[in-house]
């Protein structure tokens, strides 16, 4: 089966007296489905923009924040990454990501994205990928 | 104001017929600004016994409706191993030995009250171990924290 190596790394020169520097591996054996990256315009509807399936197993999921509504228009809308039945994951501001072992207890639920603002006219570019834990 | 920078590499020999990288980078700011970083952070290192949701990180008035960021790894070798993060009363995802996750966190993902959910948002950290204890290590890059008046007894 194919393996997904993510990489994080975290650094700054000045959040402490001496520098920050550290960084995380990991090797991953994935299955499909999967999405390998994908944009997706997400609204106010979180049901309108769901970028995993439903499933019972773990997915492990990058979502980013373009900052932009069509990838060249400028937006400070925050969007939230949420399970289909509403709980939130986590929100992200314009510029921010995230990646995570997405996995709701078991339930089958997907994720999808939900713009916070109730005007039908904000919506936010998003990137995305998923892969499913094998 | 400090700078802290997250980069994130997601790379694969073998997904495709050709090698896959995608690689993304950000600055961690204070909440609805773009130019005033975080220069707060807490990092532990912690052996998560089974049995019990236990809180990660609580929720307080000092990191609500702010961004922070949260870390976790575990750090476990055994592949079978795993702890499980909530969010509230929410299973978010499960880290198996030497998984990792990083997300933007915020209390500000509900509105409800109440007395023992000041930030109207009921969003502790929560993390529970299976099959054996597992070691984590997390990092909270934040905007502040409720500081305790000491009282001595």
């Amino acid at each position: 089966m194919p393996t997904l190596i993510p990489t994080l790394t975290l650094t700054s020169t000045d959040a402490t007296s001496d520098t920050l520097n550290f960084s995380v591996i990991d090797s991953l054996t994935v299955k499909a489905p999967n999405s390998n990256l994908a944009t997706i315009i997400a609204t106010a509807t979180g049901s309108a923009s769901v970028i995993v399936p439903a499933s019972t197993a773990i997915a492990y999921l990058y979502v980013k924040h373009t900052g932009t509504t069509d990838g060249s228009t400028a937006t400070t809308r925050q969007v939230d990454v949420e399970f289909t039945t509403d709980e939130a994951i986590s929100r992200l501001s314009a510029g921010e990501f995230l990646f995570m072992p997405v996995h709701h207890a078991e339930a089958n639920v997907g994720v999808q994205l939900h713009v916070q603002h109730s005007d039908s006219a904000d919506v936010v570019q998003m990137e995305y990928a998923y892969w499913t834990k094998a | 104001m400090a700078t802290t920078t997250a980069s994130i590499t997601l790379s694969s020999p073998d997904l495709l017929s050709q090698a896959i990288s995608l690689s993304s980078s950000m600055t961690l700011y204070k909440g609805d600004t773009t130019s005033t970083g975080l220069e707060q952070m807490n990092y532990h290192r912690a052996i998560i016994p089974i049995g019990t949701n236990f809180v990660l990180v609580s929720e307080s008035d000092a990191l609500k409706d702010n961004s922070n960021y949260i870390y976790i790894v575990n750090k476990n070798t055994d592949v079978t191993h795993y702890v499980t993060i909530s969010i509230g009363a929410e299973v978010i995802g499960s880290l198996y030995a030497g998984d990792f996750m990083f997300i933007p966190w915020s209390n500000d993902v509900s509105e409800t009250t109440a007395v023992d959910d000041p930030s109207g948002a009921d969003t502790d950290i929560a993390i529970q171990a299976f099959i054996a204890s597992n070691t984590i290590e997390y990092a909270l890059f934040h905007v502040g924290e409720t500081l305790l008046t000491h009282t001595a007894s």
